[in-house]
This record gives structure tokens, C-alpha cells and sequence, in this order.
């Protein structure tokens, strides 16, 4: 007989860990298939897949994504067959759909439901693909390949019973046809951990020391790329550090080639390209690359902000900006979608057209001369995460998603 | 403005031609994209496009299908290009899915509701594929079938609706998609396919089948499992033996590709591979080939009994063509085809393996021909209801919603 849950995760538990740690607390059994480079979790018997072969040299543009995604399906179903020689027989598959893996699971399991999770519908216009085309122009090929990633997970998604997304932005690039099958759970942040405490001073690599009460501009950019605004921020910059003579500025994200937004040009990092035409102006001796950082240094140095700045294309919405907004930072987005979920301008937070630079430092300035300002704004930011991204909350939904699918989960 | 519609087919006109003759003919601006071969339709301007590439050797089996489709959505992309640049710009592009060419359209013709017909969807298991035990698919087969379907779900997921032209044909889909689908036969032409006073019908060596002699009739385009051709050979024998004037006729191309992939180790195609052990009569089985539909109509009206058998898969034309021609028709119990006959109403429905059935229906139509006159009479009835003019106003009616209004 059916029992239990099946997790499928290039990179599992990743979004699923929690739920997974709640599952396994209430004796519900618990299997995953992922890729043999995520990382361990012991307590889950895992299928970890390899692939048998990388991309056809020559093949066509436009077969790239739909071929390494069924590589990646039928290693995947290798995963679940092992599991099922096993005996494993799960009521209800959870699984991202973003990379192909459950595409051929019904192969194994086609009583099992599937819950998939498509953290993002590609789409060549309207998106990121056509939104800042200053450094990758836009070019036919791009378009076109952003329409045909979404061929295995279109096929996938035709197996899912239910289909969960973080936001209602990310919900609205899904195809309409899936909508009726859609519902919108963030799996959520500790919003106990994560809450706002008193400033402690930050001591920086060099062994210079940020005191509390220093203006402290904050900007969280993972893979340190335009997608997330670099570019726009490290322009606004000149003109608030002159303005503000004291003010410091806390980078944190790995410098890298690649980002979700593609490959920087020239075999450059996205960061050398972000500080081209600005550097000069910049005084960097405030500007500080703290590169990847603990979440609690993360914390501590969002603790100190004076103002953070959340700039994103029409893309998935970061963890970082519900976390900044749960530990009562001033966040100034970027007035584009997925951040129209979070922030409501004037509210909660500033909204700022994207490619305005001088209405960004404007706002920098504004913010490191009159912090007082920002309480109110701070305040409600606090809020937001207790209600839309909460972690309690996250798991609460997904239960219950999982009890409609019949699996018995205890209290 | 004037109203115009895409069709999109890569052998267009394919199901399409009436439809797009009639919307000519009410003024509607109408364009096509196929293939260089397409056969086109008189009046019609058509965008042709060349295939860009062929399959990268060496590919993923499974990323063979849709590579192709892709290719293929790249040619048709090209040709909507080319009928854009003549100011052409289509209110709804009618398409069909099976090869990914309207995958892109997209691209060139954002505002086009599309209407997407895609005759079936690819199942690696509960269709014909896995049906027939005695010709299991391989692993590789039943993947490589469900990852066709993903370009197939992709280009519905652009679909403003879905046409099917059988409800069978709709429950392959996906469930998701079913809110869009409308079931449309494009039809057949039922004026000219009606019953008729039995020919005599003639061979190219002079020998003659005389009306009133019992004729069986089979048709089976590519000779194949698919539509039951073992099943119906190993049937053969005994109705030879038992009725010794009856004559066989079966219509269809011997080839190597088929509905069924490609046919089992050791045979040469799947016509050898289902007459394998049987041995049948040169001078009483004749294996016509592949002729035009108007010289099947006169052996159709001779007939004794057609015989119509189907994996899970496509409903033919050709049964309801036997049905419109008033033949007494003896079906498999399968669910394209229970959808167009009901057992013992307008033709009988027999398990599909049960090859000493089928024998002794035969062998009864070819003893008792007056016994199956109620059922032929029911059969052309039923075909009626597949009429071209019911295809024609179904999609004129849906082209309609879509905003392609048109006269009559």
C-alpha cells in the first residue's frame, strides 16, 4: 500500500527542508531522489542520481535544455526505481519541476500524486529575458530559447495534481491552462529567529569596525549581477557617498561569471562588468565586498542598516529580501513585480523605477540623514514576513495540502 | 478589416482543406505554412519552409522527438516571418501539433488567439503502444514516448482552445488541458460516400469478383498491427475455408515506418511480420495497395463485411467511410472505436485478440448477408452525423467565438 512522501530536488532538501524535518517528526515516511551533488541529509534515504552523459555536441539551440532535462528525467527514474525495488511506494510526489526530474516518475509510480513546485515559467518577452538589455542583447536566440526551456516542465506539469508557487508573481508566469491547479505557498522564513535586535558594532576583514548608529547601506545580491541590480546600485552610489561623508556600504554575495541572468561578458565576473565606468567615482574605501557570509553575519550586518536596497528583474523573489523586511530593515526595492508582492510602496518599504539611478541615491541620501523617517516604514516591514513569509505558516499550508492528498499526517 | 486565419500543417492542407476552402470562399483572408511538399490547396497562398537541419547524431534518444519539433518550429517560424513581411497578420492561427511547428508562432503573430489540434497525445503506456502483448515496446520506447510529449504540452499551453476530433482522441490529453478542448470531426464527404448497387469488380488480369459474391474488405494504410491486420489474417483461414467463394480485399501501403514504430526483428515490415505463419490464398486474398479513396467506394459497396480493427490509437477515416457507404462493419472492442459503433446496433464489436470471433462473424455476413441490412442502414446514420458540413460549422462556429466572424 501507498505511504508516505517523495521529495524530488536536484539540490535536496533545499525549499523542502523543513517540510521534510516536519514530515519525518510526525512518522511520515520520507524518501528523496536527488542529484549525487547535493548535499547529504541523513535522515533520508536518498536516490542520488548521476548522469549517464552531458549534451550531444552540435545539437540543435534549441534542444539544449529539453535534452539535459530528460537526462536528467530518466536518471531520476532510475533514482525511483531503485526506490521502489525497495518497496517504497509513495501516496504523493513533491518535486521542483524546474530541472525535468519528475517528468518520467509516473513511469514508476503512476498512482502517486504529484505536487510540483515550478519556481518560475520562462517566457522571451516580458520577463528577464527582454528587461535590461545593456549588457546581453537581446538577441532572437535568447527569446526563442526562453520559450523552450519550458518544454519538459510543461510536460511536467500536466502530471501534477497540485502545483505550489512562492509568490503570486511567480504563479502569474505559469501558462494559464495551470492556473486552476495553482496555489501560492512560501515556504517561509524563521520569523522568530529572524527579528529585529539592537545593532552590534561589525568588524569588517581589515579590522576596521562599523559602529551602530554609522549610516549603513545594505545590499544582498547572491551572485553579485545585474538581474539583482548591481549595476543600478553601484551607480547610485557616487553621488551618496559624497552626500553622506560617513556613510558605509555592506555588499554581500560570491563575485562570480555566472548568475541566474546568464554569463557576463568577455569572460569578466558579473561584478567587474556591474563597476566598469563607476569605479573611479566610487569611494571604495566605504564600499565593502564581504563576499558569501553566515546567515548570522548576514543578519548582523542587515541589523545595522540605515537602508537596504532589493533590486530584481521580473524574476523569483529572494529569500533575503523577506528575511532584510523580517529584521525591520528600510528596504528600497525596485518597482517590478516580484517585488510589488513584498512591498508596498510608502508602506512597508520604497519602490523605485529600476533603471532610475538618481532616484535611488536620492533616496540613500534620504535615508542615511534622517533615519527617524523610516520607523514607520520599518515597522510594517516587520510585519509582512509574519504574514506572507512565514515559515510556520509555510508548513502549516503545505500539511494541509499533503492531508487533502490523503496523506495521514498526525498533529 | 478583413478577417484572416493561419493554418498551420507541415502536409497542409491535411484535416484543414475545407475548412480553409470555405473560409475563402466567405472572404476570409486565409495563408498557410508546410512543409516544400505540402500538397497545398488551389487559391491559397502557402509559406513553405525547408527543414534547416537534420537530427544531431548521436542525441539523447529521448531528446530525438523533440529536437525535430524544434527544428521544425524553426522552419515554421521563418515562413510566418516570410507571410508577416506581406502584411499577412492572422486573428487565429489554426495548427496542427504533432510536429512542433506552432510551437514559436508566438514570436511573429503575438496577438493570434491559436486553436491547436493535436490529433493525439503521446502516452507511453495505457494507448496503442503498450496494447498488443505480442509486440511489447522496449523501455527506450515507452520513454521516448511520453518525452514526445513535450513539446506537444508545450505548444498547448499556448492554445486559446484545443480541437480533437474524437472524444477518445481528447482523453488522451492531459487532464489540465480539458477545459479548452472542443471534440470537431473535420468530417467526411457523405454525398458521395453513400451506399450503392455492388459493382462487378475487375482485376488488372481480367479475372472479375461478380455482385453478390461475398467480398471482405479491409483498410489499412500502412498494413500494420496498429489497425489489426495480424489479427484479421489469422482470421482469414478458416472463413476461406468454410465460405470457398469469398474474396478478401485489403487496402494499403507495405512499409517499413508505421503508426508502430519499426517492425519486429526479422521482418522486412510489419505486413510480413503479421502474415508471418499464415498462409492465405494469392488467388482470394488480394492485397490492393495503396489507391485512391474513389476506387475503394465501388468493393466498399460489395462488401460483405469490413472489417475495422484499432489499437487504442487515432480513429481512421476510412471506418467512417465504410460506414458512410453503408457497409456492414465488424470493429474491434476498443475505445476509438465504440465511440463510432455500438455492438449489434450499426456493426458488431469484437475483443480485439479473439481471432475465432472475428472467423465466425465473417463466416456468418458471408452466409447471411440480409441479417446485417439493419445495422447497415444504422451505420450510414451514424456517418451522417460525421458529416464535412458538421465539421465545417463546428469550426466556423468556434473560428467565430475567436472573432472570426464570416457570412453563412
Amino acid at each position: 500500500m501507498a505511504e508516505g512522501v517523495l521529495f524530488v530536488h536536484t539540490n535536496f532538501p533545499a525549499q523542502f527542508r523543513d517540510l521534510v524535518e516536519s514530515l519525518l517528526a510526525r512518522g511520515v515516511p520520507v524518501r528523496a531522489i536527488s542529484a549525487n551533488t547535493a548535499p547529504v541529509m541523513p535522515q533520508v534515504r536518498t536516490a542520488r542520481y548521476g548522469l549517464s552523459r552531458g549534451t550531444t555536441p552540435g545539437i540543435f539551440v534549441y534542444a539544449v535544455r529539453p535534452e539535459a532535462d530528460l537526462l536528467r528525467a530518466t536518471a531520476a527514474l532510475r533514482g525511483a526505481r531503485s526506490l521502489k525495488a525497495e518497496g517504497f511506494e509513495p501516496q504523493v510526489i513533491v518535486g521542483h519541476s524546474g530541472w525535468g526530474e519528475t517528468a518520467l516518475l509516473k513511469e514508476a509510480w503512476p498512482d502517486a500524486k504529484q505536487v510540483l513546485y515550478p519556481e518560475f515559467f520562462y517566457r522571451g518577452r516580458g520577463l528577464d529575458i527582454d528587461f535590461d538589455n545593456e549588457f546581453i542583447p537581446l538577441t532572437e536566440e535568447g527569446v526563442l530559447l526562453g520559450k523552450t526551456k519550458n518544454s519538459v516542465m510543461s510536460l511536467a506539469l500536466t502530471d501534477a495534481t497540485a502545483i505550489v508557487c512562492p509568490t503570486p508573481f511567480q504563479a502569474s508566469t505559469l501558462p494559464s491552462i495551470f492556473q486552476p491547479r495553482v496555489r501560492v505557498i512560501h515556504e517561509g522564513i524563521d520569523v522568530d529567529a529572524i527579528a529585529p535586535a539592537p545593532a552590534a558594532p561589525f568588524p569588517l576583514d581589515d579590522g576596521r569596525v562599523i559602529a551602530p548608529g554609522t549610516p549603513v547601506i545594505t545590499h544582498i545580491n547572491n551572485q553579485m549581477e545585474p538581474l539583482r541590480g548591481l549595476h543600478i546600485f553601484l551607480r547610485a552610489l557616487p553621488r551618496v557617498l559624497e552626500a553622506v561623508p560617513d556613510a558605509q556600504v555592506l555588499v554581500i554575495g560570491d563575485e562570480k561569471a555566472r548568475g541566474y541572468g546568464g554569463n557576463a561578458p568577455e569572460g569578466k565576473t558579473w561584478k567587474q562588468v556591474c563597476l566598469e565606468g563607476v569605479e573611479d567615482r566610487i569611494d571604495m574605501s566605504r564600499v565593502h565586498f564581504l563576499g558569501r557570509v553566515a546567515h548570522g553575519r548576514m543578519h548582523d550586518a542587515l541589523r545595522l542598516s540605515s537602508a537596504h536596497v532589493y533590486y530584481t528583474y521580473p524574476f523569483v523573489l529572494s529569500w533575503s529580501l523577506a528575511e532584510a523586511m523580517a529584521l525591520g530593515c528600510y528596504v528600497i526595492g525596485s518597482d517590478t513585480p516580484p517585488v510589488r508582492d513584498a512591498i508596498e510602496d510608502g508602506m512597508n518599504g520604497r519602490l523605485l523605477p529600476f533603471f532610475d539611478v538618481d532616484a535611488l541615491s536620492e533616496a540613500l541620501i534620504e535615508a542615511c540623514r534622517n533615519p527617524e523617517a523610516t520607523r514607520p516604514l520599518r515597522a510594517a516591514a516587520r510585519e509582512t514576513p509574519l504574514e506572507r513569509f512565514s515559515r510556520a505558516k509555510g508548513r502549516q499550508a503545505w500539511l494541509d495540502l499533503l492531508r487533502e492528498m490523503d496523506v495521514e499526517i498526525p498533529a | 478589416m478583413k478577417p484572416a486565419v493561419l493554418f498551420v500543417h507541415n502536409a497542409f492542407p491535411g484535416q484543414f482543406g475545407d475548412l480553409a476552402a470555405a473560409l475563402a470562399a466567405r472572404g476570409v483572408d486565409v495563408a498557410a505554412i508546410g512543409e516544400g511538399h505540402a500538397p497545398g490547396v488551389p487559391g491559397i497562398k502557402i509559406a513553405r519552409y525547408a527543414i534547416p537541419r537534420s537530427s544531431t547524431p548521436g542525441i539523447f534518444p529521448l531528446a530525438a522527438g523533440p529536437e525535430a519539433d524544434m527544428i521544425r518550429a524553426v522552419g515554421a517560424l521563418d515562413a510566418a516571418r516570410e507571410l508577416k513581411a506581406q502584411g499577412f497578420a492572422p486573428q487565429v492561427i489554426v495548427g496542427h501539433a504533432t510536429w512542433g511547428e506552432t510551437l514559436l508562432l508566438h514570436e511573429a503573430f503575438p496577438d493570434a488567439r491559436q486553436v491547436i489540434y493535436p490529433e493525439f497525445f503521446p502516452r507511453g503506456r495505457g494507448l496503442q503502444l503498450d496494447f498488443d502483448p505480442e509486440f511489447p515496446p522496449s523501455d527506450q520506447q515507452v520513454l521516448s514516448t511520453w518525452a514526445l510529449g513535450a513539446p506537444k504540452a508545450l505548444a498547448l499551453t499556448d492554445a486559446d482552445a484545443i480541437v480533437c476530433p474524437t472524444e477518445f482522441q481528447a482523453s488522451m490529453l492531459p487532464d489540465v488541458f480539458r477545459p479548452r478542448v472542443r471534440i470537431i470531426h473535420e468530417g467526411i464527404d457523405v454525398d458521395a460516400i453513400r451506399p450503392g448497387l455492388a459493382p462487378r469488380l475487375q482485376f488488372g488480369d481480367g479475372r472479375t469478383i461478380e455482385p453478390g459474391q461475398p467480398v471482405i474488405t479491409h483498410i489499412n494504410n500502412h498494413l500494420e498491427p496498429v489497425r489489426g491486420l495480424h489479427i484479421f489474417a489469422r482470421a482469414l483461414p478458416r472463413v476461406l475455408e468454410v465460405v470457398p467463394n469469398a474474396q478478401v480485399m485489403i487496402f494499403g501501403h507495405e512499409r517499413a515506418l508505421s503508426y508502430s514504430g519499426p517492425p519486429p526483428e526479422g521482418a522486412a515490415s510489419w505486413k510480413e511480420a503479421c502474415l508471418r505463419g499464415v498462409d492465405l490464398d494469392p488467388a482470394r486474398v488480394h492485397f490492393i495497395g495503396y489507391v485512391p479513396f474513389g476506387q475503394i467506394l465501388g468493393t466498399l459497396r460489395a462488401s460483405a463485411a469490413h472489417v475495422y480493427y484499432s489499437y487504442p490509437f487515432v480513429l481512421s477515416w476510412s471506418v467512417l467511410q465504410a460506414m458512410a457507404a453503408g457497409c456492414y462493419v465488424i470493429g474491434s472492442d476498443t475505445a476509438p472505436v465504440r465511440e463510432v459503433i455500438e455492438d449489434g446496433v450499426n456493426g458488431r464489436l469484437l475483443p480485439f485478440f479473439d481471432v475465432g470471433a472475428l472467423s465466425q462473424a465473417l463466416i456468418e455476413a458471408c452466409r447471411d448477408p440480409a441479417a446485417s441490412a439493419p445495422m447497415r442502414a444504422a451505420a450510414r446514420e451514424t456517418a451522417e452525423r460525421y458529416s464535412t458540413a458538421n465539421g465545417r460549422a463546428g469550426w466556423l462556429a468556434l473560428l467565430a467565438e475567436l472573432g472570426v466572424k464570416v457570412e453563412g
